[in-house]
């Protein structure tokens, strides 16, 4: 069994690195992170499990305060580039260097 | 076990393609949801019910509200944002070079903690200074978002 939560983390983990790869949009990059972190967070909870290891336990809340913390910063990013009428296209970003 | 962990994997699956294909960011904030509430329920087969109870609040809970509350609430993507093709290639080849190691491995059977929720207690109370730790960094994380939401609000 564990071998397929093993598998299906990294199959969470190749979507969402493809996902930041291929988007151009700043919000679905950040749920591209947060699809990263779910995979991470099931493998972590897999060893957990499976090999009674409580020092997984720290590394998976560091993940669940990790998620919560770049979606908190990134939205307050989001809602100041959504105010100041920037481009959401992460391709047009350079224009913010002036 | 396998055959409900197999139907939540796909289940699992459709949302995250659902994410990158549709426009709308409050349908994409809700199949975000749907991810989530799926692995709480990977949890939940794996015997932590605790653990599943914990990331569905912190996930769904708070998450999957503040990206609906900030961002579902104001927009629509107006360009195609995701190349899918792009996505699927890059998905399968790294999948392949990242999982292509596993055919190799053997799993030892260790000391199954399922169904038991042993082992959570002694460690929340061994690493009690780390969840401070990371208490913190979410706290400052919310207090600088508020300050940063104050100045946006000022032009």
């Amino acid at each position: 069994m564990i071998e397929y939560l093993i598998i299906f983390g990294i199959a969470l983990l190749s979507i969402g690195l493809a996902g930041i790869a291929s988007s151009r949009h700043l919000i679905i990059m950040l749920m591209s992170i947060e699809i990263i972190l779910v995979g991470a967070s099931l493998v972590a909870i897999a060893f957990f499990t499976y090999y009674s290891g409580s020092a997984i336990l720290p590394l998976l809340f560091t993940i669940w305060a990790v998620a919560a913390s770049e979606v908190i910063m990134l939205i307050s990013f989001y809602r100041y580039m959504a105010k100041g009428e920037f481009s959401l296209d992460i391709t047009k970003l350079s224009e913010l260097k002036d | 076990m396998l055959f409900e962990f197999l139907i939540m994997a796909m289940l699992e699956l459709v949302s995250i393609a659902a994410i990158f294909v549709l426009k709308d960011f409050l349908h994409i904030g809700i199949m975000l949801a749907g991810v989530f509430l799926l692995n709480s329920l990977m949890f939940l087969i794996l015997g932590q019910p605790l653990l599943a109870i914990i990331q569905l609040f912190i996930l769904i809970g708070g998450i999957t509200t503040y990206i609906v509350i900030g961002v579902a609430s104001t927009s629509y993507s107006e360009f195609t944002h995701t190349n899918v093709a792009k996505l699927a290639v890059a998905s399968i080849i790294l999948f392949a070079v990242i999982a292509y190691p596993m055919h190799a491995l053997q799993f030892s059977q260790g000391h199954p903690n399922a169904f038991s929720g042993s082992g959570i207690s002694d460690s929340i109370s061994l690493y009690l200074p780390l969840f401070y730790i990371l208490a913190i960094m979410i706290f400052a994380a919310a207090f600088g978002s508020i300050i940063l939401f104050k100045r946006i609000g000022k032009p």
